[in-house]
């Protein structure tokens, strides 16, 4: 088998499992369809990387390193919109999914927690739920726990093991503690934890990939707030790119194609194998590379558009597509969001962005009182704590929902950067057969190729949770030492369409069975036989839980199980 | 993203009554005579690209100028010169490279000593595609609801601020209700945006509410982090902020929010349908 290998996307999973094959001698080529927005990239050690990124609100609002709705629109629909006909009901852009070299991960909140041995075990441990595809992993929390420690090491993550709860290390049990200590709480993060005390749970400091002190030649994280949406000014937080991609590319092994827009995957005649993949650039000519192994990994909406759009003879309703569950289990994560309200300044941005974590609400929490909401039980999903909002975003939100002028002026000046505390319930999303992404029929990209179309609607078991799991979270705001107020928003239950987060999983799953899954547990497909996929497609279910650490971690035992040729 | 916006009224919290407007109406007129307060005599920074010729400008500060008021408590867009940072986007093209993104990573606000953000970053061929065409949008949306602003209310930039508020409140013009649905978040980019965008000026915008703006490079310190100076807020501004745009206010603090913002792409029409069907049942649910 030749060792080279065509990696389609430079996210979390691309980069990581471009290093993990480089580093066992492959050569990679890696084909991204944003552009390189660190100068330096592959010239220079992450450590002394430039950054075309600032503490900028304005840029994001631009779309600065976002694909753009311009050129590249999505369309969306709720299951229900679906079943009367409705084609789409919406278009244009769709928030938090970037698009540059590094992928998402340039501007993520970097939080990483692992996933919890229970996560791999659902159907087995609780059941099937109506109207969902509960599914267990065709690996465990031990097949990951050698990468998340890997991981942990190579992006550099922050935590402190002495405080985490005990079911927390029982269910995600860990050798060492954590390579770097805690940054400081923020005060508002602080203020909503004596409220969660009061009623009973137990916050902690939330594991994240940014560097608490010097290391590795990046300096120490200097709690500016500008975090989850920014790019780090000052290089203290450790992404796919910092960690992975540019040491990858040093190696001079890995080259990355910038701009490529990949629309095929081109197979033998009889479907078995990949020979290239295909990709325009921006003037929409023609590229091809030839491939021996092909790495998946644009993130499951383009995961599974690209599987899609490389339907041919032999595999005519998509590639790897016989199980018809391509594009299908489109989950989200789901925010139910609290704040607490404070006559005083809270200074919620002041830190590095909620310095705190509550796992009290992971669940599964079942009985009488579970049941009587219509589902057998129900998962919800770790708090993080102590959020706030910069000026323009909370402006927006604001008069948007009850208007400009002068009391908009005056709600500003003790808003979402002064004087509001807020925290976001992540939950889990049950995968749905309904819940969807497929080709749009009408909608192209400025290239041609057809629109990704993401049919979505949260299954009653995400609102039950929400309400069942949001009034513990309001108890927690109100018991919030001085809030004169709090407030939570059960966004499933109160949104009946997709919940445009970066939190995103499921399209091909991994499974044992090829007429119910996409790929094996080693991320090749089960009808071709050097194509792989390494991003979070191949979720079977989506834990609550920020999920790039498992994303990262994941894409490494992928990788090498290509690498050493035990990937079956 | 563009979804379906027969609804082209804005909700405002603060409409005032038939009572309250005459009044405002005649305070405002003796305020006539502050000078700068009439969005006419605009001076034109000298370092930016124009767009707009000088009756559009002046009307679109009268627009503006009602979307954050200048009050007791701060100055507010007009102060900020938020048009002028929304003509430097139309003019954006003008000026190479075009002044969509600004550079960084740091501008000499938080200890650096060179403005990077200063020097606007050439976008390539993917970005410039775009832009050319969401500019050329922006400026016949623009053209053509300034235009009609003032053919449809004489003299509008110089009337009462209260009676400019009526006048947006009440038009039925739908080249007028597009254009707003655009310059409200533009004013706001504009009075709490980074001032290399054209606005902001002086940073009165990010003064005028209390924020820090850029911190980078000297960030915060660890006592600045865990034992802040505590500022009281009124408490009756808390209060109203919490009656009025709680829900609102939660959903800031969440990353959910930048999704709601991508999707509404700056038109407030489209983001105010979508938060009205979202938050209208909150407090009945729980």
């Amino acid at each position: 088998m030749s060792r080279e290998a065509v990696v389609v996307g430079s996210g979390a999973a691309g980069s990581a499992a471009a290093w993990e094959l480089a580093r066992r001698g492959w050569d990679v080529t890696v084909l991204e369809r944003g552009r390189n927005l660190r100068p330096g990239l592959g010239r220079r050690p992450s450590g002394r990387l430039g950054t075309e990124y600032g503490s900028d609100e304005v840029k994001g609002y631009r779309g600065f390193g976002f694909p753009d709705a311009e050129l590249e629109p999505y369309t969306t629909r709720t299951q229900a919109e679906a079943s009367s006909g409705v084609a789409r009901s919406a278009q244009g852009a769709l928030g938090q999914l970037g698009a540059a070299v590094g992928g998402t991960s340039l501007h993520y909140n970097a939080k990483t927690p692992r996933f919890w041995k229970q996560d791999f075990s659902l159907l087995s441990d609780h059941g099937p739920i109506d109207g969902a595809q509960v599914a267990d992993w065709p690996i465990g929390y031990d097949d990951l726990a050698p990468y998340y420690d890997l991981v942990e090491r190579q992006v550099g993550v922050q935590g402190d093991r002495s405080a985490m709860p005990a079911r927390t290390l029982e269910q995600s049990p860990r050798r060492r503690d954590f390579p770097m200590p805690p940054n400081p709480t923020g005060y508002a993060a602080g203020l909503l934890a004596e409220g969660a005390r009061l009623v009973g749970m137990e916050p902690y400091p939330y594991p994240a990939a940014v560097n608490s002190e010097p290391r590795k030649g990046r300096p120490a994280c200097n709690s500016c707030g500008m975090c989850s949406g920014f790019g780090c000014p000052i290089n203290a937080r450790g992404d796919a790119l910092v960690s992975f991609l540019n040491p990858a590319l040093r190696t001079g092994r890995v080259r990355v194609i910038e701009r490529a827009f990949v629309d095929r995957v081109e197979t033998t005649g009889n479907g078995r194998r990949a020979r290239a993949v295909r990709y325009r650039d921006v003037r929409g000519e023609v590229h091809r590379v030839p491939a021996s192994t092909v790495v998946l990994a644009g993130s499951p909406i383009n995961t599974a558009r690209l599987l899609l759009m490389s339907a041919n003879r032999a595999h005519p309703t998509g590639l790897g597509n016989r199980s018809d569950q391509v594009g299908r289990n489109m989950m989200f994560h789901n925010f139910t969001i609290a704040a607490a309200f404070f006559p005083f300044t809270v200074h919620p941005l002041r830190a590095q962005s909620t310095t705190l974590q509550i796992d009290d609400l992971v669940g599964p929490f079942t009985g009488p009182e579970v049941s009587a909401l219509g589902v057998p039980y129900l998962v919800g999903g770790i708090i993080q704590l102590g959020s706030g909002g910069p000026p323009i975003n909370g402006a927006q939100l604001m008069a948007g929902f009850a208007g400009y002028g002068i009391a908009h002026k005056a709600a500003m000046r003790v808003g979402p950067h002064a004087g509001v505390a807020g925290s976001q319930l992540v939950h889990q999303d049950l995968p749905q057969a309904e819940n969807r992404v497929d080709l749009d029929p009408d909608v192209t990209d400025f290239l041609g190729n057809p629109a990704a179309r993401i049919t979505y609607s949260p299954h009653r078991h995400e609102q039950v949770a929400a309400a069942y799991l949001g009034a513990q979270m309001l108890a927690a705001h109100q018991a919030a030492p001085q809030s004169i107020g709090a407030i939570v928003l059960p966004f499933p239950l109160i949104n009946q369409g997709i919940t445009y987060t970066a939190h995103l999983a499921g399209t091909a799953r991994m499974g044992d069975d090829p007429r119910a899954s996409v790929c094996a547990s080693s991320g090749r497909l089960h009808d071709v036989d050097n194509v792989f996929v390494a991003d979070a497609s191949t979720f079977p279910t989506f834990p609550g839980f920020n999920p790039t650490l498992t994303i990262m971690a994941n894409s490494i035992r992928i990788a090498r199980g290509i690498a050493d040729g035990s990937a079956v | 993203m563009t979804t379906d916006t027969r609804s082209t009224d804005l909700p405002w919290p603060d409409l005032p009554t038939r009572r309250g407007l005459l009044a405002g109406a005649a305070g405002a007129v003796a305020l006539l005579a502050v000078p700068g307060l009439p969005a006419v005599a605009v001076p034109v920074g000298r370092d930016r690209a124009r767009y707009l010729d000088e009756d559009q400008l002046a009307t679109l500060a009268g627009v503006v100028d009602r979307v954050v008021p200048a009050d007791d408590g701060a100055p507010g867009a007009l102060a900020a010169r938020a048009h002028e940072s929304i003509d430097a986007l139309l003019g954006a093209f003008r000026t190479d490279p075009p002044r969509i993104y600004a550079g960084g990573p740091f501008s000499d606000r938080g200890g650096a000593r060179r403005n990077d953000f200063e020097r606007f970053l050439p976008l390539d061929a993917y970005e410039r595609k775009a832009w050319k065409r969401r500019v050329r949008r922006l400026q016949k949306v623009y053209t053509r609801g300034l235009d009609a602003l003032a053919s449809s209310v004489p003299g509008f930039a110089d009337l009462p601020g209260p009676l400019r508020d009526l006048a947006l409140r009440t038009t039925q013009d739908p080249d007028v209700t597009a254009m707003m649905g655009l310059a409200v978040t533009h004013a706001f980019e504009g009075t709490w945006g980074a001032p290399e965008y054209g606005g902001n000026r002086d940073g009165v915008g990010w003064e005028g509410i209390g924020f820090d703006g850029d911190r980078q490079p000297r960030g915060y310190t660890d006592e600045e982090v865990t034992d802040p100076e505590i500022e009281m807020l009124p408490l009756l501004d808390v209060t109203r902020a919490l009656a009025t745009y709680g829900p609102a206010m939660a959903l800031a603090t969440s990353e959910a929010s930048m999704g709601l913002l991508a999707e509404a792409e700056g038109d407030l029409r489209v983001l105010s349908q979508r938060l009205r069907g979202l938050l209208a049942d909150v407090e009945d649910l729980l």
